[in-house]
């Protein structure tokens, strides 16, 4: 008997059970109905910014036994030359092929984009920021002087100066449409901030009466933010905000020497700060500065030859002020 | 006879010279020894010293000080006197015995320039570098400055026991507060020199300086309703003393004082005394909104607000605007 005839003998009983029931005699399972191997879909993600291999991230359905899948290249490579590539993927199985596309992202890699808004804006962005700044500050250094004039006579000078620069690339933005998105790099450094120069009468040394003018002490008082800046757009993001690096600087020294008499110091600077937050994305935008001078401590002695006495002091003459200078509640 | 009586009236007239000579010379010579001033007596005891914190110049002190509510409070042992006690025009030739003979007759000595009676008051262990100096190159300016200072109402103001001596703190109206540190040698109290890296003289000496009392209200200008931050307001005011100063500021403990103006100091545009004129710039409240203050006058250079600066009565409202310009459209 032949192994088909074997397969119709017993479908023929299996065929037959049902009226040889008796009650007794449990229903027969039918076998597995083995289907024939198949390649249904292959299909792979929009985009990769890394060397991936096939398989990992390859999406293949199969039916059947055997279904062994072969990728082919078996693995998807970032272009070199340029700044996206998009790969074909054939997955073949079953005697069946069928193919995908995945672009290839290498996101280091700069792209020299004509007529790009963004860029174009970046290319421009020292000049942006001179803008933003300048009238910023010279409302500031002007607030200042009519400010610190009731102390004594504030000179000043605007410290201004911007060396940014701005490179386009490409991204992949998985689960976003178009997955392949251009991204913006900002780099470069800044600095803007005002440093001035200011007589302070000094009070509180009870060795020159009360009357003020006697000794004043000469300090510096300014401030500056300096931005460091390596930062790329993302996907999620089209800004790039900063907090710069906010400096305060004050201080000076002082003398009162008459014969047998001698007051002398230093005027520090102690705490003080800016508060700042700055986006260079998409568009130059300074949200908030707020400065705050910090309090000018006296540290120094006197030597009153009255009494061949010397005695040091530390104290606070000048307890600051604070100066929203843009946008800060 | 005759010759007798010759002889005994000469002898009468002779004794009757020596008699006036002796009443003349008796009489000039109680002329010449006026009796020496009489100084207040040395009496200390124990005492507090309450100094303002805020007071400009005075230093931290948590280490000898107890600090309540703006306020440093010294236990010391000494004895102060509270409007400072003038000494007298001459008084040379004290005796040394008690701290203040030994200023009144330092200040005497300074007066008169007279090097060797300054010397002679250190003791033994700081007289050499004192002559030193008085017979060197600064020698003339510095007796110059502290002649100044000598014939300028000078006051004691007080002492108090410190490390193995007395300080005792003087003042004039010139140069402000001057130390001394005395120490016994033998039954007289003499000078010495002191290096000093405490807060406790320094803060006392700024508390003598001025003498703080509390801010008096400068009640009832009229000041307009609202204030260009760009503009300002003149303001004429009456304070106690001459040499007071007025205050402006915003009711924020621990904020600067926005704006200080003296009595004929540099900011005062009347010459009289006791009166302040002045412009209250806008830009002393920094950005626009309405703001309420206070304005005080001071006998001290008040430089940090504190509760105690709230007065009812000085208190003052007003709005501050600005005229937008061109920088502002940034």
């Amino acid at each position: 008997m032949t192994l088909s005839a074997m397969l119709l003998c017993v479908n023929v009983m299996f065929a037959q059970a049902p009226n040889m029931s008796d009650g007794h005699t449990p229903p027969p399972i039918p076998p597995p109905v083995k289907k024939p191997c198949k390649l249904i879909s292959f299909s792979l993600p929009c985009c990769s910014d890394k060397a991936v291999d096939v398989k990992d991230i390859a999406d293949v359905k199969t039916e059947g036994p055997g279904a062994n899948v072969v990728f082919n290249p078996d693995r998807a490579t970032l272009p070199s030359l340029y700044a996206t590539d998009t790969t074909t993927v054939s997955a073949s199985a079953c005697g069946k092929t069928l193919t995908a596309q995945i672009v290839m992202v290498n996101s280091d890699r700069k792209i020299l984009a004509k007529n790009e808004p963004i860029l174009n804006k970046l290319n421009k962005i020292n000049d942006i920021a001179n803008q933003k700044f300048k009238p910023m500050l010279e409302k500031t250094n002007r607030l200042l002087n009519k400010y610190l004039s009731f102390i004594g006579d504030f000179q000043s000078e605007l410290k201004l100066g911007f060396n940014f620069g701005g490179e386009a690339y490409k991204i992949c933005c998985p689960g976003q449409s178009p997955c392949i998105k251009s991204a913006y790099k900002v780099f470069g450094e800044g600095e803007a901030g005002l440093l001035g120069k200011c007589p302070i009468p000094v009070t509180g040394l009870p060795v020159i009466g009360k009357y003020l003018g006697g000794v004043d002490v000469v300090v510096t008082l300014g401030f500056s933010l300096v931005i460091n800046v390596n930062a790329k757009t993302t996907c999620q993001s089209m800004a790039v905000c900063v907090n710069p690096e906010a400096k305060v600087t004050g201080g000076g020294g002082f003398a009162f020497k008459v014969a047998g008499f001698k007051a002398e110091g230093q005027a520090l600077l102690d705490g003080g700060g800016v508060s700042s937050e700055i986006c260079l994305l998409p568009d130059f935008e300074v949200k908030c500065v707020k400065f705050n001078t910090g309090k000018i401590k006296l540290v120094g002695n006197v030597s009153d030859k009255w009494g061949w006495v010397t005695v040091n002091f530390e104290y606070v003459v000048w307890d600051g002020a604070s100066f929203p200078i843009y946008g800060c509640n | 006879m005759d010759v007798i009586k010759i002889m005994a009236s000469m002898k009468r007239f002779l004794l009757s010279l020596l008699l006036l000579n002796a009443v003349l010379i008796i009489s000039a010579q109680s002329r010449l020894k006026t009796p020496l001033p009489q100084l207040p007596a040395f009496q200390p005891g124990t005492f507090q010293l309450w100094i303002p914190s805020f007071l400009p110049g005075v230093m931290d002190d948590s280490v000898n000080a107890f600090n309540f509510h703006d306020t440093l409070i010294y236990n010391l042992n000494g004895q102060i006197f509270p409007g400072g006690y003038l000494l007298p025009k001459n008084s040379r030739g004290q005796k040394l015995s008690t701290p203040w003979e030994t200023i009144a007759e330092l200040v005497d000595a300074y007066k008169k320039r007279d090097r060797q009676r300054i010397v002679d008051l250190y003791n033994y262990t700081s007289a050499d570098k004192v002559a030193e100096f008085l017979n060197g190159a600064d020698a003339n300016s510095f007796l110059d400055y502290v002649s100044k200072s000598a014939n300028a109402s000078l006051k004691i103001m007080g002492g108090i026991d410190y490390g193995n001596g007395i300080v005792v703190f003087v003042k004039d109206s010139i140069h402000g507060v001057h130390l001394n540190y005395l120490v016994k040698e033998g039954p007289a109290y003499k000078l010495s020199t002191l290096e000093d890296d405490k807060a406790v003289l320094w803060n006392i000496m700024n508390y003598f300086n001025y003498v703080p009392k509390p801010p008096v209200a400068v009640k009832g200008i009229g000041l307009p309703d609202s204030l260009n931050i760009n503009g300002a307001v003149d303001v004429r005011i009456r304070v106690p003393e001459a040499g007071d100063w007025v205050g402006i500021y915003l009711p924020t403990p621990g904020e600067s004082i926005r704006l200080l103006v003296q009595d004929n100091g540099p900011h005062d545009l009347d010459p009289d005394k006791n009166v302040i004129e002045f412009s209250i710039p806008g830009v002393i409240f920094i950005t626009p909104g309405t703001y309420t203050f206070y304005i005080a006058s001071f006998n001290y250079p008040a430089q940090r607000v504190t509760k105690n600066y709230f007065l009812s009565d000085a208190k003052y409202k007003i709005k501050v605007y600005e005229k937008k310009d061109d920088y502002d459209s940034y």
